[in-house]
């Protein structure tokens, strides 16, 4: 019974199939033959093969080649994103500068001088906690006047920090702003006092010896760093400085306070000579395993 | 050339440090002196008066210019202090009438005043007396002279002088 009934099937299908397959060209072909074929329009750019972009590490192009593109975009991408935020180290670099603005300028009449050293570290190329300490002096005898003013060589110290706006660049080369604030001990004396009093026809001379005074001072600065040959550099900075506090006798107040200048004065100078300890390299990609 | 900018500002930084030296202000804003300056007052007001004929000579001063004032108009003068004494008198004439003897008890001090002003003696004014014959009397403003313009002492006259 089966197999009639099977035998039947096969029977019926051999005689339907070539009806469907005779019919079906006649409704798919039922084209004009004057029509164009459609063809969906492909860009030859995007056929292109691109080289990797310059500076490419060769690890992540092997990466590629190798089939593992998912961990090569991944590093290209730190690379990206390395490039367009430079990091540099925690400790960038220690410097060592020397301020020798003043010795120069006493060449050009001027009669005070503060010279000192500075020790800076650069924090991540940008925050520069920085440590000044130094010397000042001074004797003046101004012309068509009646004494002479003497500072006694005192220390000064000043501490504050900058911080570097190129920071993406190399350390060498940096534009900065700061502020510090000063501090010193020092005595003074004005000699050689010359008096003279037309009316009783009196010519005395007077001294004032001796006179102490402490000061601290405040000041915000600009600045620029520029590299010389390999880690030495030359660097300006222009200090806007007011006084916060100082001591005086009645008989004079100090005219120069060391580290400061002339006590009327609201603007300094340095410039330094300065000296860096330190690779003063960016992070390289390894140690930016933070990065996404 | 990337770096042109910060080299060039590096050079102008270097050149305008010799600005300062090139450009301080020598002048004296002040006085150059500390001499104590005598008022005339009307008594019973604190208005300055100015008697027609004043005549004032510092007892001791010899010569032609011993005269602080020699029959003048005047309502204020400096009075110059010895520096090498604690005691300095005047003659004080008025209207050719009447002469006082003003006495003045100081101690004198050297003073530094700045660079500009350069140094002096600021005198602090201890005692003052004063004869009455056309005067009525005398005060002390301030007790230690400085070099700026200030009345140091006041000599009072009566209303109807």
């Amino acid at each position: 019974m089966n197999n009639a009934i099977r035998t039947l099937t096969i029977a019926l299908l051999a005689l339907v199939m070539p009806a469907v397959a005779l019919a079906l060209p006649a409704d798919t072909t039922a084209v004009s033959p004057t029509a164009r074929p459609y063809i969906t329009p492909v860009r030859t750019a995007t056929n292109r093969t691109l080289p990797p972009p310059r500076g490419t590490d060769e690890k992540i192009i092997e990466q590629y080649l190798s089939g593992d593109t998912a961990k090569a975009l991944a590093q290209a991408r730190r690379d990206s994103l390395q490039r367009a935020y430079t990091r540099y180290p925690t400790l960038t670099d220690i410097t060592i500068a020397m301020n020798i603005a003043d010795p120069v300028l006493m060449l050009f009449g001027q009669h005070f001088a503060n010279v000192d050293l500075s020790i800076t570290a650069n924090l991540w190329n940008r925050l520069q906690p920085t440590l000044e300490a130094g010397i000042g002096w001074a004797k003046n005898t101004p012309d068509g006047l009646n004494f002479t003013y003497r500072n006694k060589v005192a220390p000064y110290v000043r501490i504050g920090a900058n911080y570097n706006f190129l920071y993406k660049s190399e350390p060498k080369y940096q534009v900065m702003l700061g502020f510090r604030l000063g501090y010193t001990n020092f005595r003074y004396s004005i000699t050689d006092i010359h008096y003279h009093n037309t009316y009783w026809q009196e010519d005395l001379q007077a001294d004032i010896n001796n006179e102490r005074s402490h000061a601290l001072w405040g000041e915000l600065l600009a600045g620029i760093k520029v590299g010389i040959a390999r880690q030495w550099a030359l660097g300006w900075t222009i200090r806007l400085h007011g006084l916060f506090n100082y001591s005086h006798s009645d008989r004079a107040r100090p005219w120069y306070i060391p580290g400061y200048g002339p006590r009327s004065g609201k603007i300094g100078f340095t410039f330094t000579i300065s000296h860096s300890f330190g690779k003063q390299q960016q992070k390289n990609n390894d140690n930016n395993t933070n990065l996404p | 050339m990337k770096h042109l900018v910060p080299s060039l500002l590096l050079l102008l930084g270097a050149c305008s440090l010799l600005l300062p030296a090139a450009c301080s202000d020598g002048s004296c804003s002040d006085l150059q002196n500390a001499l104590p300056l005598m008022q005339f007052t009307t008594s019973g007001t604190a208005t300055a008066t100015t008697p027609t004929s004043v005549t004032v000579r510092g007892i001791g001063a010899t010569g032609a210019d011993s005269l602080l004032a020699n029959n003048e108009a005047l309502s204020e003068l400096y009075l110059p202090l010895r520096a090498n004494d604690t005691i300095t008198r005047f003659e004080i004439t008025l209207n050719n009438a009447t002469t006082d003897t003003l006495c003045v008890r100081y101690q004198p001090i050297p003073y530094f005043a700045g660079p500009e002003c350069g140094a002096m003696y600021v005198f602090q004014l201890n005692d003052l007396s004063i004869t009455t014959y056309g005067i009525d009397s005398v005060e002390r403003i301030i007790p230690v002279t400085g070099n700026v313009p200030q009345v140091a002492l006041r000599i009072y006259l009566p209303a109807d002088s």
